[in-house]
């Protein structure tokens, strides 16, 4: 008995571990965790599942460890620590306390409390994917582990808990109505401030002010963005947007070896909520989804024909550089629906097309004071055969394609643009750099833009996936009263790939984006969407539905007209093992052939009412009666054992 | 149950508080109410919160955490339901009958076709009766303590069954038709047929008979019975561990036991309660009586008769004896004679509160 007690007291304990475990791994995901705070407490909650009860202090000396949390963070607030990061780092210190608390049944309620804030946490401060598995798991154990814990110290002994195989039967119904709820229950996003935070990341040539050469060291496969078709439409989808150029950053002032923005104000103001329209939508536009990952800059990077974006959440500005960015960086992840026109070689920029008087050139777009000799008498050289300034910008141009694209090609960092020119060989921001300038030297405004180009087609997802390694530097002259893009980088640049499990990273990229469009990112309107496919689903199958509906129908009339023999040799087959394992449960053995009136009446049966069912069962058999379906045979046995005690 | 807010040291105030809300049972059927146990109480206010948050934020993930435990909930007054709806029948487990005080411990194993542990409390309506199942894949055990604190036949219709099963979390009470008979005799009154036939109790019997050197049997003394049937090596001065002798000779010779009891009550008995209580002792000898009767069937008169006011019964016949049983246990007073007093037979024993018959 007592072997008994401890051995349900020894699973309760594991389970409720597994609660508080469950919720810890949650909160690790989030990058505000340092790995030291987590790592301690799935260290001791090893120990304590492996060494059991014996790795333990008291209730008092784990408070002791809990106080000392309290204190820790607040040394840590005071020596300027996030609170956000301080507050995890409590939660953790609080679970280790927690974890190595003696067992009793508090224990178990501090565990089982702990674990679920923890989940919660986790929930405001990770967006990752991977927080399903710690979520799963915490449904797992809480489940059982309350089961366990009702089970405990019950009149006449402790209740053995259910069998895994039938918990498991639970636990996809009750996935199937988390999933349910999930879907049906309304969105509200009242306040933002808890929706769940992503990792910060910086992101390449999103910095106001770079050195040229910065460009090399930091392309990496990072996803920076995903776009999706709304309607659909993959095919539209895919040869539309996948050779696009997503404007970022406007640099316009060269100096030093390096780029940098010029005082810029904002020309336009977009609340939240409120939809900013560059250019009218043509017959041949359509709608994309842009999931923006959190970066450490607020630009929303504009694909080329954008005419509108659906802004959700945050102020947007448009600038008289043309970028377009929020007040702040978000510090989660955005979807961003965008109506884009048609892929054309248009060079003009929408924003910049629609907003043109307020960006207009200034002064410091058109100085050439910094512009190395080298440089000038390149461009005198190369151009020596041509009469007009845009000629002469188109013939740089194509000598510039011509050269070899190198993103590790040698530089010389006192003076990279004469080494460039001399080796004809480097990255796209010397080649976006060199025709900037040169454009000034024959006396046209320029500017570099820092953005990215083309990107990656997954083809499991069907969606782009636009990587650190798609960073592009292009250059924006004005010509013709107005600012026109133009690109030097040969196209051998394109031909680079930084993914090295491209098939892996396909699947998970698609995993990835799932779980952002299906429950990150699920709101009112997705619900509605879903609605109408299933009903567009259903309108499909309406015809098959009521014709099996109407099979079934005809089949069930037509069964009674049936002669009882075309049953005969069909339901006693099935009926037969039924009795079988009714027989075999209860401890009968019975040999094939052995009638069933010649079994023993199994205990606590009453006699009288086993031989009238066995009576009745062969009546039916054989015919003498309406035959039973094997449902009424189940029925007649279960009612036989409520008749008896 | 090993969980239970209490553990966490709240404040009395919320405690309080708690119980107040655990109190609270919604229908939520015909036949079904709902209740929180404490546990449930903080499992419903922990989601309430993580619902307004998640309402007020958007958060999809605190939208999902709350659909999982949410669907825990769910899933667990689901699983309760199922419990108790297929909980066996517990009313033919009851005994056939029981005698007032005397203490019945009920341990019966019960066939119990679910896999789903659970821990269910049976009461019947309008009775004290209460047992409780555990109930298991392995083994499954009704228990209960039954002591019947008065005599009583009733038909037991409305059964109730509550459970916190399988989390402890919500408490299930079913009601449904569990139809069981409980029947409760009256506390056995000793006393001696030889020395009360005709005579009525509280008599001394003017004329002993010869009844023999041999008694094989010793009962408790009751009022009236004469000394020189005392068992005094057996006895002290207490009269309450007085032995009565209870010879063979007698009923060996009787060819038929015939008991004739008057159910009327005396009329000079003012006080209700005084005359519940000589009327359940008027019934308590009769039901002693009929054991010792059905005891000494077999060495004494094969034919048992009973008159019970206005009811015959024929005891020696097993249906007619439950029924004879069923009758003491829902004997009422009545207000007229017995039919052998009026037809004036003296082949009977009588019973009689009143004392000028």
């Amino acid at each position: 008995m007592n072997q008994a007690v401890s051995s349900s007291a020894a699973h309760a304990e594991r389970m409720t571990l597994g609660v508080l475990i469950s919720g810890v791994a949650a909160l690790a995901l989030s990058d505000f965790v340092s790995p030291l705070y987590w790592s301690l407490p799935s260290i001791a909650a090893l120990m304590r599942w492996h060494i059991g009860r014996r790795f333990s202090l008291s209730e008092m000396q784990a408070s002791f460890i809990g106080w000392f949390g309290f204190l820790w963070v607040g040394l840590e607030l005071i020596l300027g620590r996030a609170w956000v990061v301080a507050f995890t780092d409590f939660l953790l210190i609080l679970a280790l306390a927690v974890i190595v608390e003696a067992a009793t049944p508090r224990n178990h309620l501090h565990r089982m409390l702990t674990g679920l804030f923890l989940m919660l946490a986790g929930a405001v401060l990770t967006d990752s994917v991977l927080y399903a598995i710690p979520l799963l798991a915490l449904m797992w154990f809480t489940w059982r582990s309350a089961m366990c814990l009702y089970g405990l110290q019950q009149p006449g002994g402790d209740l053995p808990i259910h069998t895994i195989s039938y918990d498991l039967r639970s636990t996809l119904v009750m996935l199937l109505m988390a999933l349910l709820m999930f879907i049906a229950l309304p969105r509200f996003d009242v306040q933002s401030q808890l929706q769940p935070t992503q990792p910060r990341k910086a992101t390449t040539g999103f910095s106001d002010r770079v050195q040229l050469g910065d460009f090399a060291r930091e392309l990496d496969a990072t996803v920076v963005l995903r776009a999706e078709p709304v309607d659909g439409n993959i095919d539209r989808f895919q040869k539309q947007t996948l050779g696009r150029y997503w404007r970022g950053v406007t640099l316009s002032q060269y100096h030093n070896h390096g780029w940098q923005q010029r005082p810029h104000k904002p020309i336009k103001t977009w609340a939240n909520t409120e939809t900013m329209t560059f250019a009218k939508a043509s017959d041949s536009a359509y709608a994309i989804a842009v999931f923006r990952e959190a970066s450490d800059h607020p630009y929303i990077l504009l694909p080329d024909g954008v005419n509108s974006i659906e802004n959700y959440a945050y102020q947007v500005k448009l600038d008289d550089l043309g970028q377009l960015h929020f007040g702040k960086a978000p510090t989660r992840r955005l979807r961003l629906i965008m109506q884009l026109d048609a892929l054309s070689n248009s060079p003009v920029f929408h924003p910049a097309e629609r907003y043109l008087f307020e960006q207009m050139p200034m002064p410091s777009e058109s100085d050439t004071s910094s512009i190395p000799k080298v440089l000038k008498a390149w461009v005198k050289k190369t151009t020596s055969t041509s009469s007009t300034a845009s000629q002469s910008l188109n013939m740089l141009m194509q000598e510039l394609q011509s050269w070899t694209y190198d993103l590790h090609a040698p530089m010389d960092a006192q003076r990279p643009l004469a080494s460039f020119l001399k080796n004809k060989r480097g990255h796209c921001e010397l080649y976006a750099t060199t025709l900037a300038l040169a454009a000034r030297v024959l006396g046209m405004p320029s500017r570099v833009i820092n953005g990215y180009y083309g990107g990656e087609w997954n083809k499991v997802g069907g969606f782009l996936v636009i990587r650190e390694q798609h960073a592009h530097s292009w250059v924006e002259v004005w010509q013709h009263g107005q600012w026109q893009r133009m690109d030097p980088t040969p196209a051998s640049r394109w031909q680079l790939s930084g993914v090295q499990f491209p098939q892996f990273d396909a699947v998970w990229e698609s995993v990835k984006l799932s779980w952002y469009r299906y429950i990150l990112e699920f709101q009112d309107n997705d619900r509605e969407q879903l609605f109408q496919r299933l009903i567009a689903g259903l309108k499909k199958v309406t015809a098959w539905i009521f014709f099996s509906l109407f099979i079934i129908f005809v089949s069930m009339r037509l069964r009674k007209y049936l002669p009882p023999i075309a049953w005969f040799h069909h339901t006693p087959v099935i009926q037969q093992r039924i009795w079988d394992r009714w027989l075999k449960k209860h401890h009968i053995t019975r040999h094939p052939s052995m009638p069933l009136r010649q079994l023993p009446v199994p205990d606590y049966i009453d006699a009288g009412m086993w031989h009238e069912l066995i009576n009745n069962w062969e009546k039916q058999a054989y015919g003498a009666s309406k035959a039973w379906s094997a449902s009424q045979l189940k029925r007649h046995l279960r009612a036989l054992l409520h008749t008896r005690c | 149950m090993a969980y239970n807010p209490s553990d966490l040291r709240l404040p009395p105030w919320l405690l309080r508080l708690l119980d107040g809300l655990i109190a609270i049972r919604i229908p939520i059927g015909r036949f079904w109410h709902i209740g929180m146990t404490r546990a449930g109480a903080l499992m419903f206010f922990s989601l309430f919160g993580l619902w307004a948050a998640a309402f007020y934020s958007g958060n999809n993930l605190l939208y999902l955490c709350g659909a999982m435990l949410s669907a825990i909930a769910i899933a667990a007054l689901w699983q309760g339901i199922q419990i108790l709806r297929y909980c066996p029948k517990f009313g033919e487990c009851l005994p056939d009958y029981m005698q007032h005080g005397e203490a019945f411990i009920l341990r019966q194993h019960i066939e119990y076709t679910q896999k789903a542990s659970a821990l269910v409390h049976i009461t019947w309506a309008d009775t004290d009766i209460q047992l409780h199942a555990r109930l298991s894949a392995d083994t499954s055990l009704l228990t209960g303590q039954l002591i019947p604190n008065t005599r009583q036949y009733n038909k037991l219709e409305k059964q109730h069954l509550k459970t916190s099963a399988p989390l402890g979390l919500w408490e299930l009470t079913y009601q449904r038709q569990d139809p069981a008979l409980w029947v409760v005799l009256p506390k056995p009154v000793a006393w001696s047929a030889l020395q009360y036939k005709p005579q009525t109790i509280g008599q001394d019997n003017p004329n002993p008979r010869w009844e023999g050197d041999e008694y094989h049997d010793l009962r408790a003394y009751a009022v009236g019975d004469s000394p020189s049937r005392i068992h005094w090596r057996k006895s002290t001065l207490e009269p309450a561990s007085w032995r009565i002798k209870h010879f063979s000779q007698y009923s060996q010779q009787a060819e038929e036991a015939h008991l004739c009891v008057d159910l009327r009550l005396p009329k000079h008995l003012a006080n209700h309660n005084e005359s519940l209580a000589i009327f359940e002792a008027l019934l308590g000898q009769t039901w002693y009586w009929l054991q010792t009767q059905i005891l000494n069937k077999q060495t004494s008169s094969p034919i048992i008769h009973l008159n019970l006011g206005q009811q015959d019964f024929d005891c020696s016949k097993p249906q007619t004896l439950q029924a004879a049983i069923h009758a003491i246990a829902a004997a009422k007073p009545e207000q007229i004679p017995p039919k052998q007093l009026v037809s004036k037979e003296s082949n009977y024993t009588l019973l009689s509160l009143l004392e000028a018959i």
